[in-house]
C-alpha cells in the first residue's frame, strides 16, 4: 500500500513536470536547435522516469524512458528533433498526463489497451530511428504527421468553450517565478488548448513561496489595523450606510485574515514523519527494540511553530529511548514485551496544540533525582523531603542537570532539557512531566496554534504602549505602591492573597524613571512562577500582529518583538521570561516560598522574616508586618515635642528605640539607621535599627522560656546567633498606649475569644492583639484542646482557629465544632499564615464564617467584629 | 544623464563613455558631504513619528512603521561618532540584505553618477567622525564625498 501522502507529493511533483515540460515543447517547436530545452525537458522526464519507477507504475515508467530516450538521443545529437520527433514526443506526454489524471482519481495505473498499444507503436518508432539513423531513409510516418495537425485544428474549435477555464489555468501557471517566456504566449495558449482537450490536470496544489506568504501575511496584518481605523472613523461620523460597508470590508477582512492564516498552517506530521527514521537508528544503535505510533499527524499549526519545534520534539524523543525504553532483556524481565512502545501525539484543545511523547519504559526515579538535586546543592535534604513529586521532576529543566551515569553520544551531557524548555517557553508554550517509576514517562507540551496574530493587553509606561501576551497573564490589581509594596533593599513584594510576588516597575526595568501614576499591577505567569509588573495604566485587550525586531534589539531580554496599533503607530511587545529575569535574586527566595506553599498541605507554616541587629541584639520579625524598609542619615532624626521623629515622604513618623522597652543595649551613633516602618489604620511609626542582617524563610517556632520580657515572642538559634523575635504589636503598645485604642460602640460586656493556635509565636502575638482590642482570650494549643474545653462548658463569642495544628487540626476541629448543635451558631474564623483558594473553600464547605492571615490584625480584627455584630443582629431578631 | 554632465563637466564626452559609472545617493551632516549607493538606497522620506525602544544602543532612535514593516530608526551621526551636533530631518532608508533600516540625515543633495575609476580608498586619517565607516571617497571639484560602508553601517 503506497503512503497516500508519498504520493500525493508525487502527483504534485508530476504535474509540475509535466506543464513545465509542455511549456518547453513549445518553445522547442520555435527553435529546434535549442539546447538548453532539450536538456531540461531530459531533466524532467529522467526524474519522472525515476520517481514512477519507484513507486511501480509500469506504463508510467515506460512512456517516460521512451521520451527520454529520444530527447537523449537529440541531446546528444544523434537524432534531429524533426516535427514527427516532436509529435510523437508530446503524444508521450499526453499519455503521462493521462495516466497521472488516473492515478490522482484511483490511486493505481490505468489497465487500458490502448497504453499498451501506444508503448508498442513508441517502440516502433525508436526502432525505425535507429534504422533510420543507419540508412538515413526518409521515414514513412510523415504523411501521417501530416494529416495530424488538421484533426487537430478541428478539435480546437470543439473546444473553444472551454478556452476561458484553461486560460484561467494559464494565468495561475504564469505566476510561478520559473516561467518567463513572455514573447511566445499567444502561440503557446493555442497549443495548449489542442493539448489538453485530450487531458486536463486539474492543479490541486501550486508551490508558493514561503517569502510570498510571509508578506501576505503581513499585507493582511496591515489591512487589520486600516480596518481598525477606518471603524473608528465610521463610528465617529455615524453614517448608516457608512456603517453598512465598514461592517461588510471588516467582515471580509476578518475573514481574508483567517484564510491568510490558513495558508501558513502545516500538519504536525511534517515533523513527526521524520522520526520513524531517528527511532530506528537510535533504537538499533542502543540495540533496543522500539514501536514508534504517530498520532494525530494531521493537526495544524503555523509554519513558524512546526520549525521551532523541531528539535525540542527531538531532543524529547532521544530521551525516551535512550533513558526511558529498557533493553530487551531488562523489559522482558519486568514482565513487559521486548518492544518498547513511544507514541507521539498531537491534538487541539481550547485554542492550543498539545503534543505528547509518551514511553512505557523505565519511568523517572524521582528519588535518583532528589539525590542528584541535593548532591549538586541545588535544594538542601531538608528541603527536599518537602517538596512534591512535580516540583523534584522540576530539576530536570535546570542546566547541567543530568542523572545519566554515563554520558553517551545521545543524551547525559546535561544540556538539553533546560534548552528544550527555554524553546518551548520562547513559543509561548509550556511543557510538563508525568511519569510512573516502571511503568513510563509522558512528556506534555502545550504551545500556541499560531505566533503570527496573538490576543495582549495594551499597558503603559511613560506614555508608551507595550503589549503583554495573553497567555502569561493571571490577573490584574489596582494598588496604592506606597502602600501595598514591601520592600527588601531594591525589590519590592506585593501580597497577593497570602502569597508573595515579586514586582517588577515597568519604567524601571525599561531604565526610565519611576513613573508617578504607577497604580495598575499586572500579574503574570512564566509557567513556574508569578510576577507583578508595576505599569501607569492599562487598556483594553486586542488581537496584534507580532512583528520581529531588528538584529539590533536582540540583546534585550525585555522585548520579544512590536506590533503596529489601530493608529498606525507601534507598540513593543513585552517579554515576560525576560522581565521575570529581572525580579533578580530574591525571586528565587519567592519562589521557594511558592514551593513550599504548595506542600504546606498539613506540614508546618513558614513566613519570610526579617533579621536585624540593635547595636548587640539580634531580632527577628515577620517580613509581612513591616510595610517598608528604608535608610535615613543620623541628621534626619529630629526631637520634636519630647518625641523622637524622622520626616520621611513628607510626613512625621514617630521613631522607637527598641532600648527604651527592652532591656538591651541599643543602637550606638551612626551616620546612617535602618528604620522599619509599620503601617497600621494610616498610622505610620518606626523603629530604628543598626544594621539589616537577613530575610530567610522558617517556621516560626521559637522558645518561649528563657526570655519572659513583654515584647519579645521568644528566642530560636539562626546562624549560631541568638534571635530575638519581637512582638512588634506590644512594642507599639509599650510606646504609646493609644496607638491601637479605636473607639468601640456599646461596650458592656467584653468578647469572649476561643483561640486554637499551636505555634506559640502565634499564640503570643494574636492574643496580644485580641487583647489590646478588649477581647478576652481562651488560648488552646491544638483542635483537641479547645474542643475539649467547649465540652467542659465554655462559651465563647467567637472561635478563631489555626488549621495545621498537632494531635487535631483546624479541619478536623471546625468538622467537630459543626457536628455539635449548641455550638452551631458560634462563628468561626480560620486563621492561617498562608492562603490558597483551595483550601479557602475547603474551610467554608466545613463551615467556618471567615478566613484571614494571621499578620494581618487589622483585617483579623475588623472581620472578628463583624461576625460578632452579625451574630448579635440574628440572636435579635430570633429573640424578637 | 543629467547627473552625469554634471559630475563630469570639464572632462572629455570620450573619456565618460568608456568609463563605467555608479550611483550613489548624496546628503549633509553638517557640512560634510556623504554618499550611499544608490542601490542600497530604498526610500527617502520625512516621516519622523519614531517610537523609542528603551534600553537600546545610544545611536538607535526607536523603530517606525513603514508600510507595515518595522524597521529600525538610526542617528547617523551618533553611529558613526560624527563630532558636530546634528539636527536629524530625514529618514534615508537603506538596505542591506535582508534587513532594512532608516539613518536619519540632515539634508539629502545630489544623486550623483560617478566614475569607478575615480574612487578612492579613504586616506590614513578622516578629522570628524569614525574612519572605519568610510569605504571610498570621491574628489569634488569643491568637496571631498565620503562614501560610507552600509555593511558596516549595519553591524552592532
Amino acid at each position: 500500500m503506497i503512503d497516500e501522502d508519498i504520493l500525493k507529493d508525487f502527483l504534485v511533483e508530476a504535474k509540475e513536470g509535466i506543464s513545465k515540460m509542455e511549456e518547453e515543447f513549445i518553445e522547442l517547436e520555435k527553435d529546434r536547435s535549442n539546447l538548453e530545452i532539450i536538456k531540461s525537458l531530459f531533466r524532467t522526464m529522467h526524474s519522472l522516469k525515476g520517481a514512477s519507477g519507484f513507486f511501480g507504475f509500469k506504463s508510467l515508467e515506460g512512456i517516460a524512458h521512451f521520451a527520454e530516450d529520444i530527447l537523449g538521443k537529440i541531446r546528444d545529437g544523434e537524432l534531429e528533433a524533426t516535427e514527427e520527433v516532436v509529435d510523437i514526443l508530446l503524444r508521450c506526454l499526453d499519455e503521462i498526463k493521462y495516466i497521472v489524471a488516473y492515478l490522482e482519481e484511483h490511486k493505481a495505473e490505468p489497465l487500458d489497451d490502448r497504453i499498451l498499444e501506444f508503448l508498442v507503436e513508441l517502440s516502433n518508432f525508436t526502432d525505425k530511428l535507429k534504422k533510420k539513423a543507419q540508412i538515413k531513409e526518409v521515414p514513412e510516418k510523415v504523411e501521417t504527421s501530416e494529416e495530424e495537425p488538421k484533426e487537430e485544428a478541428r478539435l480546437e474549435e470543439k473546444v473553444s468553450e472551454k478556452h476561458e477555464a484553461i486560460e484561467k489555468e494559464e494565468e495561475k501557471i504564469e505566476k510561478l517565478p520559473e516561467e518567463k517566456k513572455e514573447p511566445v504566449k499567444e502561440e503557446k495558449k493555442e497549443e495548449r488548448v489542442i493539448q489538453t482537450s485530450q487531458i486536463t490536470l486539474t492543479e490541486t496544489h501550486i508551490k508558493v513561496s514561503i517569502e510570498l506568504l510571509d508578506q501576505l501575511m503581513n499585507l493582511a496584518g496591515e489591512l487589520v489595523l486600516a480596518r481598525n481605523r477606518v471603524v473608528q472613523l465610521a463610528n465617529r461620523l455615524n453614517d448608516p450606510e457608512l456603517s453598512r460597508s465598514v461592517q461588510s470590508l471588516s467582515m471580509v477582512t476578518t475573514e481574508l485574515q483567517e484564510t491568510i492564516m490558513k495558508t501558513r498552517m502545516q500538519p504536525i506530521g511534517v515533523v513527526f514523519n521524520k522520526f520513524p527514521r531517528i527511532v530506528r537508528d537510535l533504537a538499533r544503535s542502543l540495540n533496543k527494540k522500539v514501536n514508534l505510533h504517530l498520532e494525530g499527524t494531521e493537526t495544524e499549526l503555523d509554519r513558524s511553530i512546526i520549525e521551532a519545534i523541531k528539535d525540542p520534539l527531538t531532543h524529547l524523543v532521544r530521551n525516551a529511548i535512550d533513558h526511558g525504553i529498557e533493553p530487551p532483556e531488562i523489559r522482558v524481565q519486568t514482565g513487559k514485551p521486548p518492544e518498547g512502545n513511544l507514541v507521539l501525539r498531537a491534538y487541539h484543545e481550547g485554542g492550543q496544540v498539545i503534543i505528547e511523547i509518551e514511553d512505557d519504559g523505565r519511568g523517572i526515579d524521582i528519588e535518583k533525582i532528589k539525590r542528584k538535586a541535593i548532591e549538586k546543592g541545588l535544594v538542601s535534604p531538608e528541603e527536599a523531603e518537602r517538596l512534591s513529586e512535580k516540583e523534584i521532576l522540576s530539576f530536570i529543566f535546570r542546566s547541567g542537570f543530568s542523572t545519566a551515569e554515563k554520558v553517551t553520544q545521545v543524551s547525559g551531557r546535561g544540556v538539553g532539557m533546560d534548552v528544550v524548555k527555554t524553546n518551548i517557553e520562547k513559543l509561548g508554550g509550556s511543557i510538563e512531566i508525568n511519569t510512573v517509576l516502571g511503568k513510563g514517562t509522558t512528556v506534555r507540551i502545550k504551545i500556541p496554534l499560531t505566533l503570527a496574530i496573538i490576543p495582549a493587553l495594551i499597558v503603559t509606561s511613560h506614555g508608551q504602549r507595550y503589549a503583554i501576551p495573553q497567555v502569561s497573564l493571571r490577573e490584574l490589581v489596582s494598588i496604592e505602591p506606597e502602600k501595598d509594596l514591601l520592600k527588601m533593599g531594591d525589590t519590592e513584594f506585593y501580597r497577593l492573597r497570602g502569597e508573595i510576588i515579586p514586582v517588577v516597575r515597568l519604567s524601571k526595568a525599561l531604565g526610565l524613571e519611576n513613573g508617578k501614576n504607577e497604580k495598575s499591577l499586572v500579574i503574570l505567569t512564566t509557567g513556574e512562577r508569578f510576577i507583578g509588573l508595576l505599569v501607569d495604566e492599562i487598556f483594553d485587550s486586542e488581537e496584534i500582529v507580532v512583528k520581529p525586531l531588528g538584529k539590533w534589539f536582540k540583546g534585550i531580554p525585555l522585548y520579544s518583538g512590536a506590533t503596529i496599533m489601530g493608529d498606525g503607530k507601534l507598540a513593543l511587545i513585552l517579554d515576560v521570561v525576560g522581565i521575570s529575569s529581572l525580579a533578580g535574586l530574591k525571586t528565587e527566595e519567592v519562589e521557594r516560598a511558592l514551593e513550599e506553599k504548595k506542600v504546606l498541605k498539613s506540614a508546618e507554616e513558614t513566613q519570610f522574616i526579617l533579621i536585624f541587629d540593635v547595636g548587640e541584639d539580634t531580632f527577628a520579625l515577620p517580613l509581612a508586618l513591616i510595610s517598608r524598609l528604608d535608610k535615613v542619615k543620623a541628621d534626619d532624626l529630629k526631637i520634636v515635642g519630647g518625641k523622637e521623629v524622622v520626616i520621611y515622604k513628607n510626613k512625621v513618623i514617630p521613631v522607637i528605640r527598641l532600648e527604651n522597652y527592652l532591656p538591651i543595649q541599643g543602637v550606638p551613633h551612626q551616620e546612617e539607621y535602618n528604620l522599619l516602618f509599620f503601617t497600621e489604620r494610616e498610622k505610620t511609626c518606626a523603629i530604628l535599627c543598626s544594621r539589616i542582617v537577613d530575610t530567610l524563610e522558617t517556621t516560626l517556632d521559637v522558645e518561649t522560656d528563657l526570655y519572659q520580657q513583654p515584647g519579645i515572642l521568644g528566642h530560636r538559634i539562626i546562624n549560631n546567633r541568638t534571635v530575638l523575635f519581637l512582638d512588634i504589636y506590644k512594642i507599639i503598645e509599650m510606646y504609646d498606649p493609644e496607638w491601637f485604642i479605636v473607639k468601640r460602640e456599646e461596650e458592656e460586656t467584653p468578647y469572649l475569644v476561643l483561640l486554637a493556635e499551636d505555634s506559640p509565636f502565634f499564640q503570643n502575638m494574636v492574643k496580644n492583639y485580641l487583647e489590646q482590642a478588649g477581647f478576652h482570650v481562651e488560648l488552646a494549643v491544638n483542635g483537641e484542646e479547645a474542643l475539649r474545653k467547649l465540652k467542659a462548658g465554655l462559651k465563647p463569642d467567637l472561635i478563631i482557629t489555626d488549621l495545621e495544628m498537632p494531635v487535631m487540626d483546624g479541619f478536623e476541629f471546625i468538622k467537630n465544632v459543626r457536628s455539635i448543635p449548641e455550638y452551631r451558631d458560634i462563628p468561626i474564623m480560620v486563621l492561617t499564615s498562608l492562603t490558597g483558594e483551595d483550601i479557602k473553600r475547603k474551610v467554608f464547605e466545613l463551615g467556618a464564617n471567615a478566613y484571614e492571615v494571621k499578620l494581618d490584625r487589622e483585617k483579623v480584627l475588623s472581620t472578628a467584629l463583624e461576625l460578632l455584630h452579625k451574630k448579635e443582629a440574628e440572636r435579635r431578631v430570633n429573640r424578637g | 544623464m543629467e547627473a552625469k554632465d554634471i559630475v563630469l563637466a570639464g572632462e572629455t564626452k570620450k573619456v565618460i563613455l568608456l568609463q563605467k559609472t555608479i550611483p550613489v545617493v548624496t546628503f549633509y551632516l553638517g557640512d560634510y558631504l556623504f554618499g550611499i549607493y544608490a542601490e542600497k538606497v530604498m526610500e527617502i522620506n520625512k516621516d519622523l513619528d519614531i517610537t523609542p525602544v528603551p534600553l537600546s544602543a545610544p545611536y538607535i532612535l526607536g523603530i517606525m512603521n513603514l508600510r507595515g514593516q518595522i524597521i529600525t530608526v538610526i542617528d547617523l551621526a551618533k553611529k558613526i561618532n560624527f563630532k558636530v551636533e546634528t539636527t536629524p530631518r530625514l529618514n534615508l532608508i537603506i538596505k542591506n540584505k535582508d534587513e532594512a533600516a532608516s539613518f536619519l540625515i540632515e539634508r539629502i543633495s545630489d544623486i550623483l553618477e560617478i566614475p569607478e575609476a575615480n574612487l578612492e580608498d579613504p586616506p590614513e586619517k578622516i578629522e570628524g567622525f569614525d574612519k572605519e565607516y568610510v569605504e571610498k571617497i570621491y574628489q569634488l571639484p569643491d568637496k571631498l564625498l565620503a562614501i560610507l560602508n552600509v555593511e558596516k553601517l549595519f553591524e552592532n
